[in-house]
């Protein structure tokens, strides 16, 4: 009886627990509290340049961070700029934002809190002020401020500050991993190129380099000097690409048979030119493409460039003691552009045009509206921040690789040097001994490139790392070069591929399909030697080949 | 010439010439003051150079020459022959700093621990805005003559203003400064009376007059540059105004006159293939007191002043031309000739002219980048009786880093 009682009331005990469970548990879902509504504002941009688009990435990085469906709702976009244009209006909250207007705002809005602040972006550095605003004033207003000396750290600030917003209003403990995008699957690297990205998200955003499985690159051509410039083009129309290279005031032209460069035809010029760079493309539509040679004088304060083209039977120059810089750019809507950029008072200041073929010389057309301290020599034209979008990247004056829409608007410049040659442009005198006279080093081409066939296009950058940084000495003195290829990562350009390093310093690179493989190669020039004194052994270059 | 140079006056007290030993001991005091803040801004500057794009140089000369001088017509003047080994005086190290794409600046030190240049420039989009020392807009630089520490033809008709603390707008190819007036002027009897004629008087004896001056406007500089292909054409001027007040130690009279010195140049530089050609022509009045001058040969560039006389302050009126020429064979050596002439004579009736001239042949012979030596020969020739003409040859060293 005893034990039957027991049972009994062991029963009753449970059936009581469940039920109490029950009716808690439906009580619960029921009486849960209605979602907090956040109103993120827009947050004020101080800096010199537009980062219209990172006012962008921050509402929507905060948004999907503080976002918890059923607990937290965050006001979209239209609806905030909605009242923002009506607080304008407000004698009450017109002006600069501050708390007590934030809870006027967020009163006649309806949520439950407010996020507004600054970044402040000053050559380097970087600050992100910012206050949470809680409109009930039961909560403390959350105020976060932190600073870094990169740009690209803005990405680890909001993920820390949206962090603080989560743990102490929401009581959500989400660690700042979860906040990173998805670590990528490393895709395969093509050919010679290494993986650069699938490591851990380091400050900026930037990932972290990988060796790769690439298998390296191939030798094409040994050269006793400096090869100053390379392109790559059926010069001559007999259904072969040819490699040219220019050394200061020669070209050559070679043919690829089996794994090497044969030279097929040397041209010289006059001794005092200083060829900086070369172009192929059939500008005149006459069947054979031109070859546009960029060249300082011997006093590198002018410029002498030329055009050739072959004529049946040898190289004729078209035109002569141009004095200004060509590049050949292409166009989704036209496949091949000729750019040319005007002396200016340096070859980051000149003005840039869209040339037409008129006869044997070129005419102006439109011009190009680029940011300041742009020059044609590293300029590219393509999408970068949309499949369809028509914008430039350009490394500037300063080796800042920057992204800009057609209307010459900057749209990102990068805290990382890219660029660098040992071509260089001397400034006006400014002293009284000529050797101190300033210079002005110029940055190889950029290209836009299809790496992954994806029908997404990369864009393709030389960086040359100068000894001790470029901090030391004016002459600049390279200890290693490769070729990154980056990719839009929704704030700035990212790694994604890098050639592997070579000894040295890149002076240019072409992509084509030069042993008719039907697959790509990115053919590089490589400067391996540099004749440092007259007695120091003579200067050497390699033409390289990385299959993509 | 016995120039009065107020600045020059303040720089010798705070070098400690004027007293003994213990002037001595506060001269490396304080020089040991000041190479410690340097190398305390170093290691700041150090510590810091990750926010900012940070470029330090520098530049180590040695002149070696022969040289030959004597006074001209001078009875009793024996040519005075020296070997002189020195560290050049414009030997530097410094750095330039680009904080962003809008604020950049620099610095520079000199080999007695002078600060050549402390400059910072903002782009402000239309044009830029210097604060600070540096080289105004009336330094043009068409030759390279070495002897002299770099004496590049600038005081014998060159333009030469220096590097002064100034306020600098550029816009393109034109600038403007305004800068503190200099308010030198020349005292001098020996040398000034026989350029004279026999109605002006210079005081018999000094000082006659105590003499103050008075500024009110700040000096200007422009320059405008225009670049053509081959060719870049220079033209500038500048404009400065003091007041000059002489009093007669024993009358008690004063007489007070403006000192107003302007210049107009125009100077051309172009190549034509692996040759250059660059020169300027000047003139205008008392430019000692925004360029350098050297009438006598000296080249210690102390002439070209207003001219304390018994009839008041003399305005000085000033000509000057230089044309340098070379040719580039190639990296490793290059050839260069110049030269140059000056005129000054004061501004009163039956004045003579003092003229000086100077000329070169030199070629740069470069060993590696940075590296190089230029051997010279060449003279600097004062003309007239009494002044000096100095003829040498020998090889200026360099290494920049």
């Amino acid at each position: 009886m005893l034990k039957s009682s027991n049972r009994i009331k062991k029963g009753g005990l449970f059936l009581t627990a469940v039920f109490i469970l029950t009716i808690l548990t439906v009580n619960i879902g029921v009486c849960a509290a209605p979602p907090k509504r956040v109103a993120i504002f827009p947050f004020t941009m101080n800096s010199p340049q537009d980062l219209g688009f990172l006012q962008n990435g921050l509402f929507s990085m905060l948004s999907s961070r503080l976002a918890d469906p059923g607990k937290v709702d965050v006001l979209d976009r239209e609806t905030v700029e909605k009242y923002l244009a009506q607080a304008k209006k407000s004698d009450a909250t017109k002006g600069v934002l501050n708390e007590s207007k934030a809870r006027i705002l967020g009163a006649d809005m309806g949520v439950d809190y407010i996020l507004f602040g600054s970044l402040t972006h000053f050559g380097e550095s970087v600050s992100l002020d910012a206050s949470m605003v809680d409109i009930t004033g039961t909560k403390k207003t959350l105020t976060f401020f932190e600073q870094s000396n990169a740009m690209g750290d803005v990405i680890p600030l909001v993920n820390s500050f949206a962090g603080d917003i989560n743990l102490k209003v929401f009581n959500r403990n989400i660690s700042n991993e979860l906040y990173a995008q998805p670590v990528p699957q490393a895709p395969d690297a093509p050919g010679g190129l290494q993986y650069a990205g699938g490591g851990a998200v380091v400050g900026g955003g930037m990932m972290a380099m990988q060796q790769g499985g690439g298998q390296g690159f191939s030798t094409y051509l040994k050269f006793e000097g400096v090869i100053g410039a390379m392109a790559t083009g059926d010069v001559n129309k007999d259904g072969r690409r040819e490699v040219i290279t220019a050394t200061d005031s020669d070209l050559y032209i070679y043919q690829l048979e089996g794994n090497r460069l044969v030279q097929m035809e040397k041209l010289e010029f006059s001794s005092t030119n200083r060829i900086v760079s070369l172009d192929i493309a059939d500008i005149n539509k006459n069947g054979y493409p031109e070859i546009f040679v960029t060249s300082l004088t011997i006093h590198r304060e002018g410029l002498q460039s030329f055009v050739l083209e072959y004529d049946g039977t040898r190289y004729v120059t078209l035109d002569e003691g141009e004095s200004g810089y060509y590049r050949v750019v292409k166009t989704p809507e036209n496949p091949t552009v000729l750019l040319r950029q005007d002396r200016g008072r340096s070859p980051f200041n000149g003005r840039i045009y869209a040339m037409m073929p008129q006869g044997n010389t070129y005419t102006e057309g439109n011009r190009i509206q680029v940011p300041r301290y742009t020059s044609v020599l590293s300029l590219a034209r393509g999408p970068v921040t949309a499949s369809d979008a028509d914008e430039y990247v350009m490394i500037n004056e300063y080796g800042r690789l920057v992204v800009a829409n057609n209307a010459g608007r900057t749209d990102s410049e990068s805290t990382e040097k890219f660029g660098l040659t040992a071509h260089y442009w001397f400034m006006p005198r400014n002293d009284t001994d000529a050797s101190y006279q300033e210079r002005l080093y110029l940055h190889p081409r950029i290209n836009f490139y299809d790496i992954g066939s994806d029908g997404k296009k990369e864009v393709l950058v030389v960086k040359n790392n100068e000894f001790g940084g470029g901090a030391l000495g004016r002459y600049k003195r390279f200890k290693d070069a490769h070729i990154e290829i980056l990719a839009w990562n929704g704030i700035a350009m990212a790694p994604v591929f890098q050639t592997s390093t070579v000894q040295g310093w890149i002076s240019d690179f072409s992509i084509a399909d030069m042993d008719g493989d039907g697959v790509d190669e990115l053919i590089v020039s490589v400067v391996t030697q540099s004749k440092r004194s007259i007695l120091s052994k003579p200067s050497a270059s390699n033409i390289i080949s990385y299959k993509l | 010439m016995n120039i009065i140079l107020d600045q020059v006056f303040k720089r010798s007290a705070w070098l400690g010439f004027s007293g003994g030993e213990h002037n001595v001991q506060n001269f490396k005091g304080e020089k040991m003051k000041k190479l410690m803040v340097m190398v305390a801004a170093l290691a700041m500057i150090s510590t810091s150079a990750y926010a900012a794009d940070w470029n330090f140089y520098g530049s180590a000369r040695i002149s070696t020459f022969y040289t030959q001088s004597e006074d001209i017509d001078t009875a009793g003047s024996t040519s005075d022959d020296q070997y002189a080994q020195a560290l050049q005086g414009n030997s530097r190290f410094g750095a330039t700093v680009k904080v962003s794409d809008e604020l950049t600046g620099g610095f520079e030190y000199g080999t007695g621990v002078n600060v050549r240049k402390l400059y910072g420039e903002w782009n402000f989009g239309g044009g830029k805005f210097l604060v600070g020392q540096t080289y105004t807009p009336l330094n043009w630089f068409y030759s390279n003559q070495v002897y002299g520490d770099d004496n590049d033809l600038l005081a014998q008709g060159g333009l030469y203003s220096g590097r002064e603390g100034m306020l600098q707008l550029t816009f393109g190819g034109f600038k403007i400064a305004l800068l503190a007036p200099n308010l030198s002027y020349d005292t001098d009897t020996a040398v000034t009376a026989a350029l004279l004629p026999a109605a002006i008087t210079v005081p018999a004896t000094k000082p006659l007059a105590t003499i103050s001056t008075e500024t009110t406007i700040p000096g200007i500089e422009i320059s405008y540059a225009l670049k053509l292909d081959a060719v870049t054409i220079k033209l500038g001027g500048g404009y400065q105004t003091f007041e000059g007040t002489l009093t007669d130690v024993a009358t008690k009279v004063s007489v007070s006159d403006d000192v107003d010195s302007y210049i107009l140049a125009i100077g051309a530089k172009g190549a034509f293939g692996a040759f250059y050609v660059g020169g300027n022509i000047y003139g205008g009045q008392n430019v000692g007191n925004m360029i350098g001058v050297d009438v006598d040969g000296s080249n210690e560039w102390e002439g070209g002043y207003a001219l304390v006389t018994g009839a008041g302050l003399v305005d000085n009126d000033a000509l000057g031309a230089m044309i340098a020429a070379g040719f580039t064979m190639n990296d490793m050596f290059s050839f260069e000739a110049g030269y140059s002439y000056i005129e000054t004579e004061y501004d009163v009736a039956g004045s003579t002219t003092d003229k000086a001239q100077s000329y070169y042949l030199q070629s740069t012979v470069t060993l590696a980048p940075g590296v190089f030596f230029v051997p010279e020969i060449g003279r600097i020739d004062g003309d007239e009786a009494g002044d000096n003409e100095t003829d040498y040859f020998g090889v200026k060293w360099q290494i920049n880093f």
